[in-house]
């Protein structure tokens, strides 16, 4: 297990240096000049240069490169030259929006998912499951800003019943849940969709299998043997999916963000693009990097849990 | 509201922004003035300010929230456009037009409780030549600033100049104090009514009033600037009754809908941005007056309004809005005649012309882009767009490297005429040598022949289609229908709080 640690740490670092290393480059040569983009369009050529000068783009890029990894090293993003803010609160504060929304959606899709695909797993041939599977296949095609703003609509215009945007941080609950309800709903239905349809076909995998066979010819009728037996096998390729949902929504959820006007990680690092904060983008990637890898690793841990044969391996 | 409605409702947002006018007006919103009001606003904005320090960061985020607001100058444009005493009660000019001296307000303090005397005016108009990152050039005519009494300021310009009082109710006259600047990027300190509470980036800017502001009291005391990357989510937000108001809307399809319904209202303002067609005079075919006139001819302004901005703005033939003391009617200079624009191009030698065109990824640009492109096909031109991220490629590619043929830009600055066409190393490359004179003789001379003096540069730039303005830029306005006292008349960057009240 410890060998195994290791290893993982090690592909960690390494992942993280090499994104470090394209990110800088790639930023480098995207077109637009920062400098113009911050002065406008009645800068002078002196006050173009002094201001690259004042914030260290004169020097070479390895240099640069450098100094930026360094004080990530010491966990420190920088200041930014467009908002002269710190980066690194900017970004706890972002990436916890983002973590909550993108959270409680998926809890929501995972509570929704598996007891309905399930379902539409074992009833699959009866009217009840067609009808789970048909609509789950309808939720799949439909984008989640298209549900944020078809909510919008009924609850927050017609109804007045919820605030059209806005964030409120958790520590005042009511007005949070009032502001959260919306984007996560347009953001979960979409992703218990998507989940569904794999919970259902991982299931019908399973029920396919001798196990269930052997099982149920102990005397075991079809639903506990599928319980006892059957859902944990099923759970690893949901598993597999859920860890994509979650890497992709962390940058996904911006459409809904957008909708919603809420200050999360995906609108901080469109912002930044646009402005040409490079070191706020930087940072942005640096830190999804990092939450990527994290949720394969988590990921990778909960196998281990549902399946004895990769802890036997390790 | 009956099912009816709110299925139409819903299958409009499901259509998307065209289809969301299709409403009928009882879909709209019915909270927005339901319930008493406080002394609070919440306005809906788009375009955040990254900081706030507008003396090293461009663009006009910053001051639409802090000037007049938060800072003030000695003087101030009223919503007409004319200059009004603000932290100076009066000045008197000398006859050589070089020396102002301000009389100025008594009992002013700034936010962090400073008195406001003589020095802070020396203070602060000096200090831009040394500490600003941006619009130096404004101020580059004062020579120096003496501090006759505490209420008594004297500012001496190298030589006299009719705008230099006008620049001074922007950016450049703000005041500031020597103890209040330490974090302008986070901390704004003025004399004005109100100061900045809260900030959350990406989200909204709280402003609080101020008890000891030395002019009247507003009558809102708080205020919430909600800043949204997403139109609809604003009008959203409008219509939920989330936001009072919203100024500058970017979304002219939706103006129907507000003006049919009884609790909102809609002010068409006016604006100082020029819908600009930038025709490259540097390079061919634009570098022959025949082509620039051809594409004048060929383009029908009045259409491209309609179909790209429903209609709201204002026609204009030159470079200058109607709330400039130089504007002259030159709407009729070049009619809309595809005829002649082809006979023009005829002439020049360039049949079968194919050209690229540089759109800015900006609402406006895109809808004015379609409408152009189609245009010059009646008249054989092909234009091929090509989209330019805004403001980073865009300001590199065609604004520093001039590597363009024609762009389409929302020129907002203030009395842009000669900083558009009187400078031959601007993107925009018109050399005449005729204009720089007159404009040398017009700034120095009395406000009449400054008048004069512009209104020939304006001709002159109009006729020699130095570049096409296609028409103003309205400031639409939607807000609560009880809201009063809206300045809806962009004549600044600033957006003026200080009058609002609920009715």
């Amino acid at each position: 297990m410890a060998i195994r640690l290791l290893k993982l740490l090690g592909s960690f670092i390494a992942t993280v240096l090499v994104s470090t290393v394209v990110v800088f480059l790639l930023l480098r040569v995207l077109p637009g000049d920062p400098a113009t983009v911050a002065l406008g369009i009645e800068a002078t050529t002196e006050q173009l240069a002094a201001w690259r000068e004042q914030y260290g783009m004169n020097t070479p890029l390895v240099v640069q490169y450098f100094e930026w990894l360094g004080g990530l090293l010491r966990g420190d993003f920088g200041v930014s030259y467009v908002t002269g803010q710190n980066i690194s609160p900017v970004i706890t504060d972002r990436l916890q929006v983002t973590l909550i929304l993108v959270g409680l959606a998926m809890v929501i899709a995972i509570a929704v998912a598996v007891p309905l695909g399930t379902i539409a797993a074992i009833r699959h041939q009866r009217p009840s499951g067609a009808i789970i599977s048909g609509v789950s296949q309808f939720g799949v095609a439909v984008p989640s800003f298209l549900v944020g703003m078809l909510l919008i609509v009924f609850f927050a215009i017609e109804l007045d019943w919820l605030p059209s945007g806005g964030w409120v941080p958790p520590s005042e609950p009511a007005e949070f849940l009032q502001h959260v309800t919306l984007p996560v709903i347009a953001l979960g239905t979409v992703q218990a969709s998507i989940l569904t349809r794999y919970v259902r076909s991982a299931v019908l995998e399973i029920q396919r299998e001798d196990f269930l066979r052997t099982a149920r010819s102990k005397g075991l009728t079809a639903n506990v043997a599928l319980v006892r037996h059957g859902l944990r096998n099923a759970g690893i390729p949901v598993l597999t999916v859920v860890g994509l949902q979650m890497a992709g929504l962390l940058v996904g959820a911006v459409v809904v963000e957008r909708v919603f006007t809420i200050p999360g990680l995906g609108s901080y690092l469109v912002d930044s693009v646009g402005n040409r904060d490079l070191l706020a983008v930087q940072a942005v990637v640096v830190v999804l990097v990092i939450a990527i890898v994290l949720i394969n690793f988590l990921v990778d841990l909960a196998f281990t849990l549902l399946d004895p044969r990769l802890r036997r391996a390790a | 509201m009956s099912p009816t409605t709110r299925t139409l409702a819903a299958t409009a947002a499901v259509g998307g922004l065209l289809a969301l006018t299709a409403c009928t007006a009882g879909a709209t919103a019915d909270s927005a003035s339901g319930e008493a009001h406080d002394a609070s606003v919440t306005i809906g904005l788009t375009g955040e300010p990254v900081n706030f320090d507008l003396t090293t960061t461009a663009g006009s985020a910053i001051p639409q929230v802090l000037m007049n607001n938060v800072y003030e100058g000695l003087v101030a444009l009223d919503q007409d456009g004319e200059l009004q005493p603000k932290l100076a009660e009066s000045w008197t000019v000398s006859d050589d037009g070089t020396t102002y001296d301000f009389v100025l307000e008594e009992g002013v303090t700034f936010a962090n409780g400073e008195e406001f005397t003589a020095d802070d005016v020396k203070f602060s108009l000096e200090r831009i030549a040394t500490d600003w990152a941006i619009n130096q050039p404004k101020m580059a005519l004062l020579d120096h600033v003496e501090v006759v009494s505490p209420t008594e300021a004297r500012v001496v310009l190298q030589k006299p100049s009719n705008i230099w009082l006008y620049d001074m109710a922007g950016t450049v006259g703000l005041m500031f104090d020597p103890s209040g600047i330490g974090d302008l990027a986070n901390t704004p300190v003025g004399t004005g009514p109100y100061t900045v509470t809260e900030r959350v980036t990406g989200d909204h800017i709280s402003l609080a009033a101020r008890e000891d502001y030395w002019g009247e009291a507003p009558a809102i005391t708080d205020v919430d600037l909600r800043y949204f990357a997403d139109v609809v989510a604003s009008t959203n937000a409008l219509r939920a009754g989330d936001v009072d108001m919203l100024y500058n809307m970017q979304a002219p399809d939706l103006i129907p809908q507000f003006e049919a319904d009884d609790e909102l209202q809609v002010i068409q303002g006016s604006s100082n941005g020029e819908i600009l067609l930038s025709l490259n005079n540097e390079v061919a075919p634009f570098d022959d007056v025949r082509v620039r006139q051809a594409i004048a001819y060929a383009l029908d302004r009045q259409a491209i309004m309609d179909a790209a901005w429903a209609g709201y703005g204002e026609s204009i033939g030159a470079m200058v809005p109607p709330t400039d003391p130089y504007y002259e009617d030159l709407n009729d200079l070049y009619p809309y005649d595809p005829e002649k624009a082809e006979e023009l191009l005829a002439e020049a030698g360039v049949e079968g012309l194919s050209i690229t065109f540089d759109v800015p990824t900006r609402p406006y640009a895109t809808a004015v882009s379609e409408v152009v492109v189609s245009q010059l096909a009646e008249v054989g031109i092909t234009a091929t767009i090509a989209s330019d991220e805004f403001p980073a490629v865009w300001l590199d590619k065609v604004f520093t490297k001039h590597d363009y043929q024609m762009s389409v830009i929302l020129a907002v600055e203030a009395r842009d005429l000669l900083a558009t066409f009187n400078n031959p190393d601007y993107y925009i490359g018109y050399d005449n040598s005729e204009i720089a004179p007159i404009v040398a003789a017009a700034d120095a001379g009395s406000e009449e022949e400054w008048v004069e003096g512009m209104k020939e540069v304006a001709e002159i730039t109009a006729t020699d289609v130095a570049s096409l303005p296609l028409f103003l830029f309205p400031n639409i306005v939607v807000a609560d229908a009880q809201l009063g006292g809206i300045a809806g008349n962009a004549v600044t960057e600033s957006l003026v709080l200080s009058g609002l009240h609920w009715n």
